[in-house]
Parts: C-alpha cells; structure tokens; sequence
C-alpha cells in the first residue's frame, strides 16, 4: 500500500469542495439575467490509457478528477430565441405607433372629427335656411376652423410622433453601436481565456446576454466561432466580427430614413427588433396614414370649393336646342369692376364638336368684354351629355364675378347653376392649403357680405349652401372617406394588437424553453448540495481512515515486546 | 418533460397576473364608461357602425331644424291664404250688394270705401313675413312681396328645406300664381271693383267673375299649402321614429350590456383573486423549506 489513498481522498475533498462551489456560484445567481447555470465536469482518474515502457501503475484508479466547469447552454434555442425577440421587439414598436395614431384620433365619440365633420355639414344647411342671416355665416365658418383645426392637429400630431420616433432611432443606433463594441471586446477577452485555458463561463454568458439585447434592438443572426466567439450579424453584413465591430449611423437627410454602416455608408437592411418596427413606423405606416389623412382633407377641400367656387354650370342635354338660336347673356365683374356682358349667340351645341363651339365663341365673347385672357372659358361635355362650362380667371387674385343677366330658357340652367360663394363672390375657394397639414379656411373669406346670395338666384336664394351640405351624402366624399380612414386604423391595430400578443406568446414559450434548460432550479441545486456535502463528509471520513490506518502502521509496527 | 426553475416560475407567475389585472381593468374601465368600444380598435365592426349612426344622428338633427322652419313658413303661408280666402270672401258680398239696383250712389260709395280698405289687408297678407322675411317673396332680397300699388317686386325663386338625403321640401308659392301679377293681380282687381262700385256699377258682374278666379287660386294655394304641411308632419313622425332607431342600435353598437359585463368583471375578478392566491402558494415553497 502507497499514498495514494491519501491522493485520491484529497482528490474527492477537491472536486467536491469544487462541486460545491459551483453549486453556491448557481444559487447566487439564480435571477441573474443570462446567467446559465454551470455543473462541475469530473471524471474518474485512472493513469494514463496508453502503456509506456518501463511504467507501471497500480491496480485501481487515483480518485476523481476535475475536467472543466462548464454552462448548460442549447446553442438551437439561443439561436431561435435571438430570432423570436427581434420579431418580438419589431411588432412591440409597430403595435406602439399605431397604438398612438389612433390615441390622435378620438373615436367614435361627440368630440371627434366625425362629430365636428356633422356640424359642419349642418352649418351648410343653417346657411340655406337663413342666406341672409350673419349669425348662420359667422357660425360656419366657426365650425369650418374646427374641421380645419381637428384635421391639421392630427396631421401636425402624425409629423411630431415621426420626430419623435427619428429620435429614439438615433438613440437605439448608438446604444446598438456601443453594444456591438461591448460584445467585440468581451469576444476577445473569451477568446483569450480559451486560448490561456482559463474558465470563461461567465464572461461567456456576459457576451450573450449583450447579443440578447442587440437581438432585441436590431434582429441579429450568430454565427459561432472557434473559442466560443460569435459573429453577429445585421441584414446580411457582419455587425461584430471577432473582436472587430462597425459603427451604425442613421441617414434622416432622404425622405425615408436609412441605417447604413459607418465605414462605408452601405445600406442595412433592418426588418426585425426595435430599430426595424421603428424604422417601418417612421418609413412606412405614418406617412401611409398621413397620406390617407390627406385624401380626406383634399376631398373635403375640393368637393366644398367645388360648389363653392364654381363659377360655371351644366347646361342640360335637350335644353339647348338651338335651332332658333339660343342666347348665352350674362354679366360679368373682375374684382368689383362690372364689365360688358357676355353674350353668345348659340348655334345647336349639343351635337358633336358642339363643347368646342360653344368654348371658342364663349373665349371670343369673354375676351371682347373683360380684356384677351383675363378670363377662360371651359367647356366639356355635350355630345347627348350635359355641357358642363367653367370660368377661370387668369391671375388667381382676381375675383370673377357671375350676375344673371339674361338667358335663354334652356340656357337658365347654366345661369342658376352659377354658384356664388358665401360672400357673395363666384370663383373664390372656401378652404385653401394642399393636404391634411395646412388645410385652412381661405384667409379671404368673410361673412360678412349682408344680403349675398349663398347661391345664384335671388339674393335670397341658399340652393348652392344646400348643395354643399349635400356632400355629406357622398359614398365617396369627405364624411366617408374619414370614416373609412378610422375603421381601417381599428382594423390595422386590432390586427397588430392580436399579431404581439401572439409573437409574445411564442417568445415566452420559447424563453421558458431556454430558461428550462439554461436556468437555475433551487430544488435541484439544494439536492446537489446536499449530495456534494455527504460525498464530501465520506471522503473526509476516508481521510480519516486512512490516517488511523497509517497511524496504526507507523506507530504500533516494530513494537513487538515493547 | 421540461425542466422548470424558479425563475421562469416567477417570470411567468408576473405575466400571468399581468394579463389577469389586464382583463380586469379593461373590463372595469367598460363599466365605469358603459361603453363598450372606447377607441376604434376595440371593435372596428362596431366602430362602423357607430361612426355611421353618429353622423345619422347628427344629420336628423338638423332636418328637424329644417322641418321646424319649413313648418314655420308653411304656417305663415296658410294662415296669410286663409284670412285672404274670407277677405275675399268678404268682398265678394259686397260686390253682390253693390250689383243691387236698389242702392244708391252713396252706399255704393260707402261699400267702395270698406273694399280699398280690403284691399290694403290683402296686401299686408301678401306680404306676411316669417323670420324677416317675405313668404311670398322668393328668393329675392325684397322686404316686401308686393309693393303699395300692388305690383310684384319679389322673384319667383323657389325656397326649398332640406328635410332628407337628397329630399327638399318647397316650403314658398310662387306669387304670382296665388295673387296674380300686374293688371291680372287680385290688387288690380279690388282696385278695379272699388272703382266700378263709384262709376260703373254695370261692370260688377264681370269683376265678379274675375273674383271667383282669385278665390278660386287662392284655395287652390292653400290646398298645396295643406299638402306640403302634411308631407313636413308626416316626414318628422318618420324622422323621431327613424332617431329611435338609430340610437337603440348606436347603443347597440357601442354601449356595454351592463349586467354581462358586470358578471364579467365578477368572474374576472374571482380569477384574478385565484391567480394572487396559486402564485402565493407556487412561489413560496422550495426544498430549503424541508431540508433541516
């Protein structure tokens, strides 16, 4: 008998005193974030495998020996998590915006633009019932700023959640740059402990725990190296290679933003994480909603000066049998000044070629009476179809004016249909502006015309004001289009609602998954204590029996007789 | 069998209770509002719906300003051609007294006088006002309809009340269908009459005549006028029907059924509790418990 007993008991202490430790290292870390729980690797030690000369070993093993220490870590499950939290993280965000586009928008209630849009039309009505009465004026245009007011705020509330949204973009890009700068560094620290043999399980779980957060900005893949180092990369570039990572930046100057790498300005696709549901916010569903936010407003603006600026009118087919040649007459002002009147001695217009006829002699007409050019004459139509005549004037300052003069009986139509607006004045717009941001009343319009006609009949006549009111109607006009606006925002944010709860779903269950295999059990490390301490305990009484066994040879051997 | 730790225990404890207190507040916050659809996408079926109604309403409510304007006009105008009608009426038995051979000179005289004082009635029934304006005045801006000589100085522009989707109701007559124009006016007829009852007594018989045509138009007036009257009645019964209608289903549409969602708001509750409760016990014991 040698030492050995004396070797392998201390081996065992060792190994389990190890044992122990790890497991004391797992319990303080079990709600460590990324933390993989770690087990002590060990394997029997019995001498070399391979006989040499001249070697010999005795019968039996040395005890335990300690191969490694090592984290329980499923490489397919980190992978599938990385994927699943940057769809996780990319539908938060669209969820988010969308959430707060239809906060912009309060409905269905009696404040929002649907409710402001029925008193509008209402106001029209109030107008055609009372053309001479201020008040009803005065109060129109009070609820037409309204509409304008309601439409433009959401507009202007639309642009300001996209700055906003620039911003925290530039924030994740840089948090992003400076991750990946972490991750490169810790990258080289592992590969350097691997190489010197040393443990780096924890710095290993420090790494992917950063890799986690980049998947959750920006939706990465890995690609694992030799010495546990990973690449990560970005929409097909590498954004970590090794110990070398690339900057990010964030180009605004386009019309849609752009991330592109730093050294070389090469686009990056980002579709996944915080950034990609920011970056389809920013790029993609705020300006479609700012885009349908403006038909509503172009509707609402050219279906309302179309009325109310027309200064024109629809001469029905049948009406203009001119045989016995039909008059056209009727006066005309440009910015007050009464000219002569105009006055077109009509042919049968409503025959082929008979719009251009009427067009031609009604420009020579006009250009006679007002000065060449100052005023054109549009005529379509015709042909068995209605003739539809529209006057521009040629400066857009100018105001042109259209008084019933006279009028042959089918011409009335033309003449009554001539709108005046609601100061009394053809041809002015009542809203102005290009889109949903600057829709405004016309900065020129006032009420306060006593006595003007709201249409063109007597002075007292509110057919053209009804007219408007009847816009309302429309299947295609303002109120619908708003309204389909709004229940297609409900539909695109339920459905974006349901598609999150889902990815959540599924990003838990695959979390669990990994926490399952990667995570920390109490129960189970109490048990491995528990089994590491008696282990311990026996190879203490081991030692013991050894050293009595020991004891008994040095002190009591060659003692015989004494 | 998967492996569970403590960890993911809690973590899924939290997202559990999370969503537990998640349904629990949604359905509070329908309760305390009585509405079931709060922003579009709670619903967007029924936000539909409710957008569409809204604007119904919105829209009905103004018809019945109009209905109560037409009405407004359409009394104005029966009550002028039904105090014109016994005017004539009137007149027309002075006439029949004046054809008397019997009477002399100044009685006739007398009977001339009381006519031109007729006539001055009618005018001021022809030009009846409503809301400060002449109902039988068109469109024009005139204050009257007919001026003193009783010539027409409205227009025939037609007043009409939107009182529907694409329905105006005409709520003026055109004058000079009812009272007549230049010498064809019923004004030129009285004033032919009183003229007739001082100098020409024999011409009687025909401006008799003439006035059984101006009564005759007038009754005719008045029966358009009772017409659209009842039209205007009849579309605002149809109108505070349709309102009742339409705002049981916007009730329908985006009111909560209090006692389900009541109901609702118990169990969830009673879940919520039970889930406070399971955690409480899940999350308390490990084997440190046990082991001494």
């Amino acid at each position: 008998m040698s030492m050995t007993g004396l070797q392998i008991a201390l081996s065992a202490l060792r190994a389990h005193q190890q044992g122990l430790d790890v497991t004391a290292h797992n319990i303080a870390n079990a709600l460590t974030e990324g933390y993989s729980r770690q087990r002590v690797d060990t394997s029997a030690d019995s001498g070399p495998i391979t006989p040499a000369l001249h070697a010999r070993w005795p019968e039996g093993g040395f005890g335990v020996a300690v191969e490694s220490i090592s984290r329980v870590y499923d490489a397919f499950l980190e992978a599938r998590a990385l994927l699943e939290h940057g769809a996780d993280a990319a539908l938060g965000r669209t969820a988010n915006t969308l959430d707060r586009l239809e906060a912009l928008f309060d409905e269905p209630s009696d404040r929002g633009i649907g409710a402001l849009f029925g008193e509008f039309w209402s106001g029209w009505q109030d107008v055609a019932n009372h053309p001479d009465d201020l008040a009803a004026r005065e109060q129109l245009l009070e609820r037409s700023r309204a509409v304008t007011g309601a439409i433009t705020k959401a507009a202007a509330g639309m642009e300001a959640m996209r700055a906003s949204t620039i911003d925290q973009l530039s924030t994740l890009v840089t948090e992003v740059n400076t991750i990946a700068t972490n991750v490169a560094t810790l990258n080289r620290a592992i590969e350097n402990a691997s190489i010197a043999g040393l443990s780096n399980e924890d710095l290993l779980d420090q790494r992917d725990l950063l890799v986690r957060q980049l998947a959750d900005r920006t939706g990465i893949t890995v690609r694992i190296q030799d010495h546990g180092v990973v690449d990560v990369y970005l929409g097909g570039t590498a954004l970590v290679r090794g110990s070398e990572s690339t900057g990010l930046t964030l180009d605004v100057s386009g019309s849609a933003v752009v991330v592109r790498r730093a050294a070389d300005g090469y686009p990056t696709d980002i579709e996944s994480g915080d950034v990609g549901g920011l970056l389809e916010s920013v790029n993609e569903i705020i300006p479609r909603y700012l885009a349908n936010l403006d038909q509503v407003a172009n509707e609402l603006r050219t279906s309302v000066n179309g009325v109310h600026a027309a200064l024109g009118g629809t001469i029905a087919p049948g009406a203009q049998d001119l045989t016995a040649a039909g008059v056209l007459s009727f006066g005309l002002q440009v910015n007050g000044v009464a000219l002569a009147d105009v006055a077109v001695t009509g042919a049968d217009w409503s025959g082929p070629g008979g719009a251009a006829a009427l067009q031609t002699a009604l420009q020579t007409a006009l250009d006679t009476s007002a000065g060449p050019g100052v005023v054109t004459a549009t005529v379509t139509g015709g042909n068995g179809a209605a003739l539809v005549v529209s006057l521009a004037p040629a400066a857009p300052t100018d105001l042109v004016t259209v008084a019933r003069v006279a009028g042959d009986a089918g011409l009335a139509t033309f003449l009554s249909d001539v709108a005046v607006g609601l100061d009394g004045i053809g041809g002015r717009a009542f809203f102005s502006g290009t889109g949903a941001a600057d829709l405004e009343l016309d900065p020129t319009l006032t009420a306060t015309t006593v006595g003007a006609a709201a249409g063109a009949g007597g002075l007292l006549d509110g057919s053209a004001a009804s007219r408007v009111s009847q816009l309302d109607n429309d299947s295609a006009g303002a109120t619908a289009r708003y309204r389909a606006f709004i229940v297609g925002m409900g539909v695109e944010v339920q459905a974006s609602s349901r598609r999150t709860l889902i990815q959540t779903d599924v990003t838990e269950a695959v979390d669990s998954a990994r926490e399952g295999a990667a995570g920390v059990n109490l129960d189970e490390e109490m048990i491995a204590m528990v089994a590491l301490q008696h282990a311990y305990n026996a190879s203490a009484r081991f030692l013991t029996a050894i050293d009595e066994v020991l004891s008994t040879l040095v002190e009591r051997t060659g003692r015989v007789g004494a | 069998m998967s492996r569970i730790t403590q960890q993911s225990m809690s973590r899924q404890s939290v997202t559990h209770l999370q969503q537990a207190l998640d349904r629990f507040q949604t359905l509070q916050e329908r309760v305390a509002s009585g509405k079931r659809v709060e922003r579009p996408s709670d619903d967007p079926v029924a936000t539909a719906t409710s957008l569409r109604h809204r604007s119904d309403l919105a829209r009905r409510a103004q018809y019945e300003r109009n209905i109560d304007d037409a009405s407004g006009w359409l009394t104005s105008a029966d009550t002028a051609l039904t105090s014109a009608s016994s005017l004539l009426n009137r007149v027309q038995e002075l006439v029949l007294r004046g054809k008397n051979a019997s009477m002399s000179p100044a009685d006739r005289a007398a009977l001339a006088d009381e006519v031109d004082s007729l006539r001055e009635g009618l005018l001021d029934l022809a030009n009846t006002t409503y809301l400060d304006r002449a109902v039988f005045g068109g469109t024009s801006g005139a204050s009257e309809a007919y001026d003193p000589s009783g010539t027409f100085v409205g227009d025939t522009g037609v007043v009409g009340r939107t009182v529907g989707p694409d329905t105006d109701i005409e709520v003026n007559l055109s004058a000079p269908s009812v009272f007549g124009t230049g010498p064809t006016s019923v004004f030129a007829t009285l004033a032919r009459v009183s003229d007739d009852l001082r100098t020409n007594p024999a011409a009687l018989g025909t401006d008799l005549d003439e006035l059984d045509a101006h009564t005759t138009s007038i009754h005719r007036a008045l029966g358009v006028v009772g017409a659209r009257q009842s039209r205007v009645d009849a579309t605002r019964a149809r109108l505070a029907d349709e309102e009742i209608s339409l705002r049981s289903r916007l009730s329908e549409a985006e009111d909560v059924d209090l006692p389900e969602a009541i109901m609702q708001l118990s169990v969830q509750e009673v879940a919520y509790q039970a889930a406070l409760a399971a955690t409480q016990r899940v999350l308390q014991p490990s084997l440190v418990d046990f082991l001494r």
